[in-house]
């Protein structure tokens, strides 16, 4: 289910910006995006219910070999990716462009 | 693993499973993993965890508004009015909280130093005593023993013979097994010789622990048959540690004391099955070389079988009990077969009087928080009396009595949850402490259950003592508030002055909290700074020279009962022998300044207490009228006193005929000789030692020979802080004479003076000399002096610290229990001393009239407090403690009237401030 297009914040881009660079997991996000993690959790969830960012549990056998709770991975859809693009542009056009990551 | 058991990660554990609770239930679960997984990875990768753990509350909030939103959470709580109601009631406590800085700061120490005791405790005691056991399934784990009707509490452990009868019969405990511990020494080729623990451990015990290893096979039941190959498993800990993690540790040969075993398995990290073990050989005995209550000392554990319970276990092991008994009644007449929890027998809680004397420990602790709670219950009670106009128009408005105490009561739960969560935070840091401690003094001897920290156990005991202090803090003096006619009129809104009595339990129970505070200030502060000065103790001898440990030798524990007497008379000897080599051996070390040994090291507390008795008259041998002096024997090498550079004070010191069989030499320390001589001469004096029988035991005291005071040395090591000098008898002894060898007591402490450095550094050397001497010979507990002594330091200031915060809250509630009696008579008295002032007397005047009441009840406390502790220092005994605690007695009255006197300044100057206008104004 697609989410309807409306105005996204810079943390949500931000986010969005992080996963898109290969970031998988709310930590790894944290770090890439100087957020905390009240902040980019609420947001993980939005951009998976809204389809532009897919989760999935991390294989079994991986996580119980190594005697650890199974992680959660996020990674931007194809969605996410164009929307993302539309915003970094809006963000630009606003003259406040974010930081290229890539 | 281990970093996810510091108390970041744990704080930020129980913070995710808290807000797990705000998470709508349909994504609870999988919400919780979430986080979980995250912070999990995050610990392990040394990460801040707490700070990111704390975005869980509003990741849940997020989730559950969405919830709300779309309709999921559409049906509110009934409860949801008395919420909103409570909402109100947080912030006005929030508030009130804020707005009396002075009483929220003494009320939320208080109540923070009870709970974080009382919480500190309850990790410490449960953990260890009613644990929840880190493998699968690992309640139903049980241990099974004989507890024994003429001794209770003193468990018979040679079961050998119930061991396999219950092994082969019991239906309702599967894969019965036994263990025993025992020390070796590791002796790897171009290593340092460690001494490691091992567990001579039924195969059973793998399948009971139900945990694969990582490497290999656990142990089999056919490692256990006579005859079959030595086998060893070894922890992944020190696969990694000894073996540097060699991928051809299996079928590798590993020596062990006198036998090379040969490595089949590795168990997982973390893995300490029964105990604290990391070495496992397979147990071997043979019941048919015991007679039945004969044999080795042996722990029987085993688990419940698929659908079997306790109580069914029990009654199936009682019906076995009862066999044993009828087939063997002397033996096993006055034995009970018992099934306990597996943790229970190795803290002696197989007794249910243990089980109640811990509980009892447990609330005794808790109870402090009661006391602190009323204390602050006072103060709160004193505020409340001056918020009477407030809670009158909250009646005039239609508010119910119970509404107005509920208000009360979440004031008081504000207060008490911010003490709550400050003590636990506390109580956190104190236990993780301990785990640190504990491992290093006592290194790899923890069960492998206990670990001291923050669990959920602990979180929700410490909110229920929050409850519970909330409750008394607040409730209790909000119904004695709104119990009287306030609401009858708004007639006193504008006044100051309360109809509210400070009654006189309330009045009572202040002048009892600052009799407490002076009773306990004096033994306090004596205490505080004797243990803060011990650092700088004499001990009397260049301790920092010095490393000591304990030598033994590997034997059989029990023999086979053909086997026994040979073993017997050829151990001490051979023991003897190598202990002679050892010493001869590192006295040519040229590291080595002097190699002594004893029984005990000085001021080692391994003392054996006895009772000194003195012949009527120096000439002979009398009746036993000289006097019986309460003393430590210590059997020594005649070279002792010369390693330890310690004088002879009179009289000789030891030579070599001393330490022969039937000499009478004796020398005496300086404490001894006082008691004995009362400052004379107590050369020649003869002396013999009594050994009580076991008190209840029925066992005959044991007189020793006569013996001759041969000498006086001082009393070393210098007493401890607030000690009382320990009277010393010193015999002589050597290795091979002395019945310090006797068969079981096979052990002796070595003292080695080190030249020219550190003598830690000096340890690997020596158990390379062991070891050399003989791989079987074990050196236990070996520390340097200096560390020994730095540890007792740290133990000392950190007691000082505790005994320091205690004594400043009690301070501190006394002060304030003062400040608000006076408070109070101010209030209640404003429009009077207006009036009187009025009229013409001065304020100065009218007020010490009003405090003299105070004051009187403050000199009333003093002086019962002063009573108290006079009554405190007499009953302590005079040899336990010397204590200069009468001395501080008038310090501590001054004190205390001057605290006193300072937490009546301010309402005094509020009294002074009446104009008498505003009084007669009101009236």
């Amino acid at each position: 289910m697609a989410g309807r297009t409306r105005a996204m914040s810079r943390a949500t881009v931000a986010v969005l910006q992080a996963l898109g660079d290969g970031a998988t997991y709310g930590f790894d996000i944290m770090d890439a995006t100087g957020l905390p993690s009240g902040t980019v959790y609420p947001i993980l969830s939005r951009l998976e219910s809204r389809g532009l960012a897919s989760a999935h549990w991390e294989e079994p056998d991986v996580h119980r070999q190594e005697g650890r709770p199974a992680r959660k991975y996020y990674r931007v859809t194809a969605e996410g990716r164009s929307v993302l693009a539309a915003e970094l542009e809006r963000f630009r056009v606003l003259g406040q462009p974010l930081e290229s990551r890539a | 693993m281990s970093r996810q058991s510091g108390l970041a990660p744990r704080l930020a554990r129980i913070i995710v499973a808290v807000a797990a609770r705000l998470a709508p239930a349909g994504r609870r679960s999988e919400w919780r993993r979430e986080w979980e997984g995250e912070l999990w990875a995050a610990a392990e990768a040394g990460r801040p965890v707490l700070r990111p753990a704390l975005g869980a509350v509003p990741h849940a909030l997020w989730l559950r508004g969405r919830a709300v939103r779309s309709g999921m959470g559409r049906a509110a709580p009934p409860s949801a009015a008395w919420l909103g109601g409570l909402g109100l009631d947080l912030k006005l406590g929030l508030r009130t909280l804020v707005k009396y800085p002075g009483l929220s700061f003494v009320s939320v120490l208080g109540m923070a130093v009870a709970i974080a005791i009382g919480s500190g405790a309850f990790g410490a005691i449960y953990t260890m005593a009613d644990p929840d056991l880190p493998l699968p399934d690992g309640e139903r784990v049980v241990s099974l023993q004989n507890t024994n009707t003429r001794n209770p509490g003193n468990p018979h452990r040679q079961s050998l013979h119930d061991f396999m009868l219950w092994r082969a019969e019991l239906e309702s405990v599967r894969d019965v097994g036994a263990f025993r511990s025992d020390a070796r020494n590791l002796i790897i080729d171009g290593g340092t010789p460690v001494l490691v623990r091992i567990a001579e451990m039924s195969a059973a015990g793998f399948r009971v622990a139900a945990v694969p290893p990582v490497l290999g096979r656990p142990l089999v039941d056919d490692d256990e048959r006579e005859g079959a190959p030595p086998v060893l498993v070894i922890a992944y800990e020190e696969w990694q540690r000894r073996f540097e993690g060699d991928p051809g540790i299996l079928g590798a040969p590993v020596r062990l004391g006198g036998t090379v075993y040969t490595v089949v398995g590795v168990m997982p990290e973390g893995f300490r099955f029964p105990l604290h073990h990391r070495y496992w050989i397979p147990l071997r005995l043979n019941p048919m070389d015991y007679p039945p209550g004969d044999g080795p000392i042996i722990n029987i554990f085993g688990r419940l079988a698929e659908g079997a319970t306790m109580e069914g276990a029990r009654t199936e092991l009682t019906t076995l009990g009862r066999r044993m008994a009828a087939a063997h009644p002397r033996s096993h007449g006055h034995l009970r077969a018992q099934l306990l929890p597996y943790a229970h027998p190795f803290f002696d809680l197989d007794t249910p009087f243990m089980m109640w004397a811990l509980h009892l420990l447990q609330l005794t602790i808790s109870l402090l928080l009661l006391v602190v709670a009323v204390n602050v219950a006072v103060l709160v009670y004193a505020r409340t009396a001056t918020r009477a106009g407030e809670i009158a128009v909250r009646t005039a408005l239609g508010a119910s009595r119970r509404r107005i105490v509920v208000q009360l009561f979440v004031e008081a739960l504000v207060l008490s949850l911010v003490a709550a969560a400050l003590g636990l935070t506390v109580a956190g840091i104190a236990l993780s402490r301990a785990n640190e401690v504990l491992e290093r003094i006592i290194p790899d001897q923890l069960p492998f259950w206990v670990d001291f920290g923050l669990s959920a156990g602990v979180v929700v005991y410490t909110v229920g003592l929050a409850v519970v202090a909330g409750v008394v803090v607040g409730v209790v003096p909000a119904l004695q508030a709104t119990r009287r006619r306030i609401h009858h009129g708004l007639q006193q809104l504008s006044s100051r002055g309360s109809s509210m009595q400070l009654g006189r339990t309330w009045t009572a129970l202040i002048v009892v909290q600052v009799a407490i505070a002076v009773a306990i200030l004096p033994s306090a502060i004596d205490y505080a700074t004797q243990s803060a000065r011990f650092e700088t103790g004499d001990p009397g001898y260049p301790a920092d020279e010095f490393l000591r440990g304990i030598v033994s030798m590997e034997r059989e524990e029990v023999p086979p009962a053909g086997e026994r007497a040979a073993l017997e008379a050829a151990f001490p000897g051979r023991f003897a022998d190598r202990v002679a080599e050892l010493v001869r051996r590192l006295e040519a070390d040229p590291a080595v300044a002097g190699v002594t040994f004893a029984s005990d090291y000085p001021g080692g507390g391994r003392w054996t207490p006895v009772e000194v008795e003195t012949a009527a008259t120096p000439e002979g041998p009398g009746e036993g009228e000289g006097g019986v002096y309460g003393a430590l024997v210590n059997r020594v090498d005649p070279g002792l006193f010369e390693v330890f550079d310690v004088p002879i004070l009179a009289g000789r010191g030891f030579v070599d005929a001393d330490a022969r069989e039937g000499a009478t030499a004796v020398i005496v320390n300086r404490a001894l000789a006082d008691r004995i001589g009362a400052g004379g001469n107590v050369l020649g004096r003869r002396v013999r030692v009594i050994v009580r029988g076991e008190y209840g035991s029925g066992t005959p005291d044991e007189a020793g020979p006569w013996l001759e005071i041969v000498g006086v040395v001082p009393t070393f090591p210098a007493p401890p802080f607030h000690s009382a000098p320990l009277p010393v008898l010193f015999h002589a002894m050597t290795p091979a004479h002395d019945q310090a060898f006797a068969y079981r007591a096979a052990s002796v402490t070595l003292a080695v003076r080190v030249r020219d450095g550190s003598p830690s550094a000096f340890a690997n050397r020596l158990r390379e000399t062991t070891a050399a001497v003989d791989p079987t010979l074990q050196l236990h507990e070996l520390w340097s002096v200096p560390e020994l002594r730095r540890q007792s330091q740290r133990g000392m200031r950190w007691a000082a610290l505790g005994i320091a915060v205690v004594t400043l809250v009690v301070l501190l509630l006394s002060a304030a229990g003062i400040y608000a009696m006076m408070s109070f008579t101010v209030a209640k008295r404003w429009r009077e001393i207006g009036i009187r002032a009025a009229l013409g007397a001065q304020p100065g005047r009218v007020l010490s009239g009003i405090f003299a009441r105070a004051c009187k009840q403050l000199g009333i406390g003093v002086l019962c407090g002063l009573a108290a502790a006079a009554a405190l220092n007499w009953a302590m005994p005079a040899d336990l403690w010397v204590s200069d605690a009468l001395v501080l007695l008038p310090g501590v009255a001054a004190l205390m009237m001057a605290v006193g006197l300072l937490a009546a300044l301010g309402p005094a100057r509020r009294g002074l401030r009446v104009q008498p206008t505003e009084a007669m104004r009101e009236e």
